[in-house]
């Protein structure tokens, strides 16, 4: 898609030179105002990067502005503070009595069984938000209404099974 | 296509101000930078000032003065704490998995920073020469950013429960990662009678789209939904189980000794309150908008005003969470799973479908009779349901009643410690029978 493609044939030589043509010309002939606002302005090419991606860029450069921050007080911290290990401080805590036997106990099930319910609940959500944004734009009338409350349904099916399995009290 | 885009670009700046998706992106890095910084700014100061406010305002609920030692009001309090476990020793103990131990407070902190980007503050403003809108970013899915951010930190929760090798710990992890995770459910259906009325998941389209009425008014049912789903999403108390302090020590943070790894849990504990306090000002309270009676007035959406009306709405909403902090008490763990998977999920299951065909009939008049038939059945089925399991709950209710009445003859048969009353020191669980 970039043009840029064109002048380095020589350093992709993984991809043959024909094709590399080809993609060229298509480019040159379907993305005419695009190619054209490339040519007025690096500007415009930035602001069509800024526009979408530019969006998530920003949340991957506050990512790692946030990570740099904490790892920058954390070791910031440990170059200031002191650091005295004895045996008793560095047995675990737990309620200040002296710990016996393994610290990882076997755990209930039943929260696994809420985790399990969760990935089900979670996909019918992210089913709902693109249906929700496009209900009132024009030709989506009855039919996505109905179609997302068989949907529904099936997904009201599925809690009311896991109720009447007594999945959802907690004994 | 950037024409189109100019043209609305265009078109809103002069209209009214209001910010849509195509306003982001245009800014220059330098602007970015600034508005970034400001927002860091704000996160900061606002966990400092926000615990202070917290402190001071719980602590006249219950009658009492407050931190009032370090500076005026004891506003550096926080200041203090901070610099206090900057300085602490950190205990790492020879128990604990390393490597989780020490990501497991990043990982709650830096999603936390990141899911507050997209709570706009404001319109477009002029910043330094600059017409900018008062947001850092908006996303075509800013909403869903929210709710990942959100999931993403419970893997921090959860991991330094586990990590921590201590029962405790590790009980605290589980329960938060059932909790969080059976109240985000919930918490994603409220959101959708939202994006039904306001066809985005854009947070600066979502405040656009609240001109006339704020969908706190419009869709009630939702943010009553939303309200409790804060409370459980931010491990807020009534909901705040997985550190329930009674019962599990500290929960997932028993292992943490006051250092500056305890400071970055409890910051991204803070943050999250933040979050759903903010959310719940975009999504239902109307954003930046100013309130009904100021509203008339036609200056109150412009230039910086309506960040006053943000920050007002917000502290409001925050000061909401402490207030329920002071008043209610800590719910059961089987009490808010039941509250959350019973009552919270089916409730906006139903409600959405009555949006939806109420909204049908709206939006496409021609299939009317058909719209307010399902309407119809949908109020119905859901009566019928309702009414099902409310004698279900009524019946249970009585009995409870009856058991709770015969109770005072049996402290006879319990084993009694000098005339003290002892808890029970034999049941089934303790021989395993449970675990089978």
């Amino acid at each position: 898609m970039s043009p840029i493609g064109v002048s380095d044939e020589g350093s992709a030589p993984s991809v043959p030179n024909a094709i590399v043509r080809r993609r060229a010309l298509a480019h040159r002939q379907a993305g005419g105002p695009e190619a054209a606002g490339y040519r007025n302005a690096g500007r415009g090419y930035d602001r069509d990067m800024g526009g979408y991606f530019g969006s998530y860029a920003l949340v991957v450069a506050l990512f790692a502005i946030g990570v740099a921050i904490v790892a920058g007080a954390l070791s910031g911290s440990r170059l200031l503070r002191p650091s005295r290990p004895t045996a008793e401080k560095l047995t675990t805590y737990e309620c200040g009595v002296d710990p016996v036997g393994e610290g990882w106990a076997q755990s209930q099930v039943r929260y696994y069984v809420f985790t399990y319910l969760y990935v089900v609940f979670a996909v019918d959500a992210v089913f709902l938000f693109p249906w929700a944004t496009v209900f009132a734009a024009p030709g989506f009338g009855m039919t996505t209404l109905v179609e997302m409350f068989l949907f529904l349904g099936f997904i009201a099916l599925g809690i009311v099974y896991a109720w009447r399995k007594r999945v959802l009290s907690w004994t | 296509m950037p024409e189109e885009r100019k043209g609305r670009h265009v078109m809103a700046g002069v209209l009214a101000a209001d910010p849509t998706l195509a306003d982001f992106g245009e800014d220059p890095l330098w602007i970015i930078v600034v508005k970034a910084v400001m927002l860091f700014l704000f996160l900061a100061l606002g966990v400092m000032f926000g615990v202070w406010f917290e402190r001071k305002l719980i602590s006249r609920m219950q009658d009492r003065y407050g931190p009032n030692r370090a500076g005026r009001f004891g506003l550096l309090q926080s200041v203090a704490d901070a610099v206090k476990m900057g300085l602490k020793e950190d205990i790492l103990p020879s128990a604990v998995d390393r490597v989780l131990y020490l990501l497991a407070p990043v990982i709650m902190v830096v999603p936390a920073f990141l899911a507050f980007s997209v709570v706009p503050f404001g319109p477009v403003v002029e910043l330094f020469g600059v017409r900018t809108p008062l947001q850092l970013v908006d996303l075509p899915v800013a909403v869903l950013f929210v709710l990942a951010m959100g999931a993403v930190s419970v893997y921090g929760v959860v991991l330094a429960g586990w990590s921590s090798r201590s029962p405790y710990a590790l009980l605290g992890g589980l329960r938060s990662a059932a909790q969080v995770v059976s109240y985000e459910i919930a918490m994603g259906l409220s959101f959708v009678a939202v994006f039904l009325f306001a066809g985005t998941l854009s947070t600066s389209e979502i405040v656009r789209a609240q001109e006339q009425v704020w969908f706190a008014v419009l869709l009630i049912p939702s943010f009553l939904v939303y309200v409790v789903c804060m409370f459980g999403e931010a491990a807020r108390i009534p909901f705040d189980l997985p550190e329930g302090e009674g019962e599990l020590v500290g929960g997932f943070q028993t292992e943490y000794s006051s250092s500056l790894k305890f400071a970055l849990i409890m910051m991204g504990e803070y943050l999250h309150t933040f979050t759903a306090a903010g959310v719940a000002v975009t999504l239902f309270l109307g954003g930046w908008r100013a309130p009904f009676p100021v509203s008339l007035w036609e200056g109150a959406g412009q230039g910086w005003w309506p960040v006053l009306w943000f920050f007002l709405k917000f502290v409001l909403t925050f000061a909401f969470i402490v207030w329920v902090r002071a008043s209610l008490p800590r719910v059961r763990y089987d009490q808010l799973m039941s509250l959350g998977w019973k009552v919270l999920i089916p409730v906006s299951l139903a409600w959405i479908l009555l949006v939806a065909a109420v909204r049908n009939v709206v939006v496409n008049e021609g299939d009317r009779m058909l719209g307010i038939g399902l309407g119809v059945i949908i109020v119905i089925g859901v009566l019928a349901v309702w009414m099902r399991f409310d004698t279900v709950a009524q019946r249970r209710r009585e009995a409870l009643g009856a058991q709770v009445e015969a109770e005072p003859e049996e402290p006879s048969d319990e084993r009694a410690a000098g005339g003290f009353p002892v808890p029970p020191l034999d049941l089934p669980h303790y021989h395993g029978v449970s675990r089978s």
